[in-house]
């Protein structure tokens, strides 16, 4: 491994909190998103989606639909006859592939699965197309419980599969029974996470056209625009080359969009096979119902302590309910395989046994979302350590501190093979118990004076961050993944840096544009950030797994530090001085220690350009004032607390947030400011997951609140003031020695919040601990009434 | 979905049963039926119009009624379906003499899919409730000009 590159000279930019220079345009409503691409002849799509959640198609009748005076075309899978099949080669465990048609056929396997693609001048007239279309279907049992999915009689979603059951693993660390054996306590409870959707405020869209010089043009709204094309062009069969993907403004992604979608396939073919524009957005019902969700898990947690609250010994059985089918490109293992492989969190836990298995049913299928995985799995372990704590006279900060690595422990490696960076866990905890004031919390009657119950709770988190290749491995999930940037200096001395990650909320037009002024030593307004574009970025995997920052910000650093060095022997050369003693610092190139002797950088760079008798030989250095670099960076892992104050109504079960004190180490921070709206963006999200947010299927898979009206989420109204707070602990093995920072607050708020339910119910029955998400209302009065309560078996 | 109710009607249960199975007044007093036709199989072809919130729209369905025991019990199978999703539904009918007249219980079971299901779930009871509502008040109002209503 290469050492990372050690900035020279002053972090002018690199951790200034400076505004968002991409901000003016989103609020003033300038900036174009999907919806906004407008292209002459553009004609519009919609799509026919079963209402089934499993049934056989025993016909399909397109006569009436065609008749229509205004239907251009009706394609069904016999136009289409493709699909993709998601399987990631060398992953631990028996792994199947599982095929997905674009366009079902055959039989449905849930409620929004596309069976016909109407093609008309509008939107409105392609909608009552699709209403003349008929199908008539045979229903089949459809499963809602992963439980019933898996068990041997049960009916088969993929006949060409043996069983429901497409992953499975499973994975021994220690001597795991003689931890048990001797240890003075075993907590173990089923634990049940809510289904949900990131939702973003902007849907899924796809514009599609094939150009006069045969080029596709797609613009998408995704976070992946390079792993579109490449997906695009192996399903179409066209040379990548001629396609160009377009991620324009993007509101919202938070992994979701981190996907390759069956609409991102139908809208170009379509565009291909008939020569003219097209165009699908998708409407809210659409998304709830056939944009990927998230995070539900079937988990069994039984963990054995000592009386001193050393955690000694943990067995896991994590089922992820996987939907209908395996998304590309991630899979269902998304959510299980992260978890387990992240169990022993921040802990020095080494003897572990765990289960992974995921597991088909009637919903849409299971894809990335903020926190994959380790949402479901820190929530499990930590209920029980709340439980095991309880049990044990202890508070849950007393078994932090006596099981965290120390922070001269640090490299780490786990007991699952994941190796820790760096931190100081005790550090960071103080931090967030001082500021929350969390000990004299504790001291408070629970009950306050007009009959609520107070309570307050905590939690401390582990997150592995900057998803590459080796993060990815790390977590049990070999995909390849890296990125790539280019900073380039034109004639004037600006700076373009073009990006393959992409920017879509998480400010790194800005961002990125630090980080090359500071290490260029050029005016921070210097700096243009391009992404999205697959014609003017370079090749990337894309904006999302807490990794822009890192290996974003690492190819930049990589980058402009040949650039910069390439300048400097051409200033050398120019200025007839040793290229060792000059240094740049706000544009300007000068001898250290004196600036009487200087040159503009751009100056430098337009003899570079256009005075070849000035700058050196080109066999010396050659006139391009560019470099491409790639970054492919050892897993960096992140951490941070929550400490969350409620008032909780005993009478209707409401929980009113009082106060949230967030404190994160992510290392070295580019832009604090920035940092800390991931944060607040996180924290917000988590407390939907955490309180209010659970798409609720019925036993015939049909999704009971697919609109906004009844699938319940947090807004900027009713969310508390979010304090956020810092310690840095820079990354050794990372450039600029940054760790991400993204998903955080998904992995820590939900506990926090529960934690805090736990001691507000205390004085009631001291063992009450949440074992579901959402645990709204009615899942806190079940819990004080103990209803309804996940039976481990 | 599960619903049940009774309605008193001031009839004998032989005239209440008569209407309850008189496609003339069934496409009369059903809420938003268009047509109802024999299907030649032993059930009727029936399309609908409704313009209730959620389940706004055209329906085309099939009626079938099994488990017949003049003039005290029948099951009604319905099924349909249209832009807003589709409906599967069993209603169980109970007519008992009582001193006014007939009692008539009733329970149902339905599936709804689609739209209906996600859009329309949380109002569907209260849907539910208001269409039965409608068709006991139009059943009445329409039984009344084919019988002469008992007197207490």
């Amino acid at each position: 491994m290469k050492k990372p590159i050690v900035l020279g000279g002053a972090t002018k930019y690199i951790g200034e909190s400076r505004k968002r220079t991409e901000d003016p345009q989103i609020l003033m409503g300038q900036a174009k998103y999907v919806d906004d691409i407008k292209i002459p002849g553009m004609l519009e799509v919609a799509f026919l989606r079963s209402t089934h959640g499993h049934a056989r198609i025993k016909s399909l009748n397109l006569e009436k639909a065609r008749q229509h005076p205004d239907c251009l075309r009706i394609i069904t899978n016999d136009d289409l006859s493709i699909g993709f099949t998601t399987f990631i080669p060398g992953t631990r465990g028996t792994l199947k592939p599982v095929f997905m048609p674009f366009i079902g056929t055959g039989k449905v396997r849930f409620v929004g699965e596309i069976i016909a693609a109407v093609v008309a001048p509008s939107r409105y007239i392609a909608e009552d197309i699709v209403e003349l279309i008929e199908v008539e279907y045979e229903p089949l049992p459809a499963y809602n419980d992963v439980e019933e999915a898996m068990q041997p009689d049960a009916v088969l979603l993929h006949e060409e599969l043996d069983s429901n059951i497409y992953y499975s693993d499973s994975y021994s660390s220690g001597d795991v029974d003689k931890a048990f054996t001797e240890a003075d306590l075993v907590v173990s409870e089923k634990i049940a996470t809510g289904r949900t959707s990131a939702a973003p405020m902007e849907t899924r869209g796809v514009v599609a056209a094939w150009g006069w010089d045969d080029t596709l043009s797609v613009w998408s709204s995704t976070q992946m625009p390079y792993f579109l094309r490449t997906s695009i062009a192996l399903h179409l069969g066209i040379p990548e080359q001629i396609i160009r993907v377009v991620a324009p403004t993007v509101g919202g992604g938070f992994g979701q969009k981190a996907h390759f979608f069956p609409e991102e396939f139908i809208l170009p073919w379509l565009a291909k096979e008939f020569k003219q524009p097209v165009k699908w957005i998708e409407d809210r019902r659409e998304h709830l119902l056939g944009a990927s969700h998230a995070k539900q898990c079937t988990i069994y947690m039984s963990l054995a302590f000592k009386n001193d609250g050393a955690l000694v010994g943990m067995k896991i059985r994590n089922i992820c309910d996987s939907g209908a089918y395996s998304q590309n490109p991630w899979s269902g293992l998304i959510e299980s395989v992260p978890a387990n492989t992240g169990a022993p969190g921040a802990f020095t836990v080494r003897n572990i046994e765990f289960e992974t298995v995921v597991c088909l049913t009637n919903k849409m299928n299971t894809g990335a979302y903020r926190g994959v995985g380790w949402s479901a799995g820190c929530y499990a372990r930590e209920m029980v350590m709340t439980k095991a704590a309880r049990l044990l006279g202890l508070d849950i900060t007393d078994l932090y501190r006596k099981n965290f690595i120390r922070a001269d422990e640090f490299p780490y490696t786990t007991a699952t093979n994941q190796t820790y960076d760096s931190g100081d866990y005790h550090k960071v905890l103080d931090k967030c118990l001082e500021a929350s004031d969390y000990s004299q919390q504790k001291t408070q009657p629970r009950l306050t004076k007009d009959g609520k119950l107070r309570g307050t709770g905590v939690s401390f988190f582990v997150e592995q961050t900057n998803w590459g290749s080796h993060s990815a491995r790390e977590s049990g999930f070999p995909a390849t993944l890296h990125d790539s940037t280019t900073v380039e200096m034109d004639p004037s001395g600006k700076v373009t840096v073009k990006s393959g990650q992409f920017s879509h909320g998480q400010g790194q037009r800005t961002t990125l544009a630090q980080v090359a002024a500071d290490v260029l030593g050029v005016p921070f307004e210097d700096v243009k950030v391009l992404d999205g574009d697959t014609a003017t970025g370079s090749y990337g995997m894309g904006t999302f797994a807490s990794r822009s920052a890192v290996i974003g910000g690492g190819s930049v650093i990589r980058a402009a530090t040949d650039v910069r060095e390439k300048l400097l022997k051409i200033a050398a050369h120019v200025m007839e001085a040793n290229e060792a003693d000059l240094t740049i610092e706000d544009g300007e190139i000068f001898v250290k220690g004196s600036r009487d002797i200087s040159k503009t950088v751009a100056e430098i760079a337009f003899i570079n350009y256009y005075d070849r008798y000035s700058r050196p030989d080109e066999d010396e250095v050659e006139p391009v004032l560019s470099s491409t670099r790639h970054y492919d960076p050892p897993a960096a892992y992140a951490n941070g607390s929550h400490a969350v104050t409620i008032e909780l109504d005993p009478q209707t079960g409401i929980i009113d947030i009082k106060r949230i004190v967030a404190v994160e180490d992510c290392g070295n921070m580019i832009n604090p400011k920035v940092v800390d709206g991931q944060m607040r963006g996180g924290a917000s999200q988590g407390i939907g997951m955490g309180l209010m947010e659970s798409l609720d299927y019925d036993e015939n898979g049909q999704l009971k609140n697919a609109s906004f009206m009844d699938f319940l989420m947090p807004n900027a109204v009713t969310l508390p003031d979010i304090e956020c707070e810092h310690v840095v602990t820079p990354s050794p093995i990372t450039e600029g020695g940054f760790k991400g920072a993204g998903e955080a607050a998904m992995l820590s708020i939900h506990v926090a919040l529960s934690n805090a339910l736990a001691d507000a119910l205390s004085d009631h029955d001291g063992t009450l601990v949440p074992l579901v998400t959402p645990i709204g209302p009615q899942q806190v009065m079940d819990l004080i009434n103990n209803e309804n309560q996940p039976q481990a078996g | 979905m599960k619903l049940e109710g009774r309605a008193e009607l001031p009839y004998d249960a032989a005239q209440v049963w008569s209407a309850l199975h008189d496609i003339d007044i069934l496409v009369k007093v059903i809420p938003g039926c268009k047509s109802m036709e024999p299907d030649g199989d032993g059930g009727y072809k029936v399309t609908l119009s409704l313009g209730v919130a959620a389940i706004k729209g055209d329906y085309e369905g099939k009626l079938r009624v099994t488990d017949v025991e003049f003039p005290r019990h029948y099951i009604l199978n319905a099924e349909g379906s249209g832009k807003p999703g589709f409906v599967n539904m069993v209603v169980d009918c109970r007519l008992e003499p009582a001193a006014a007249g007939t009692l008539m219980h009733w329970s149902s079971d339905a599936n709804v899919g689609g739209l209906i299901a996600g859009i329309g779930g949380r109002v569907m009871t209260g849907i539910s409730k208001h269409l039965t509502k409608e068709f006991f008040k139009n059943f009445i109002g329409e039984m009344g000009n084919h019988f002469e209503p008992m007197q207490n």
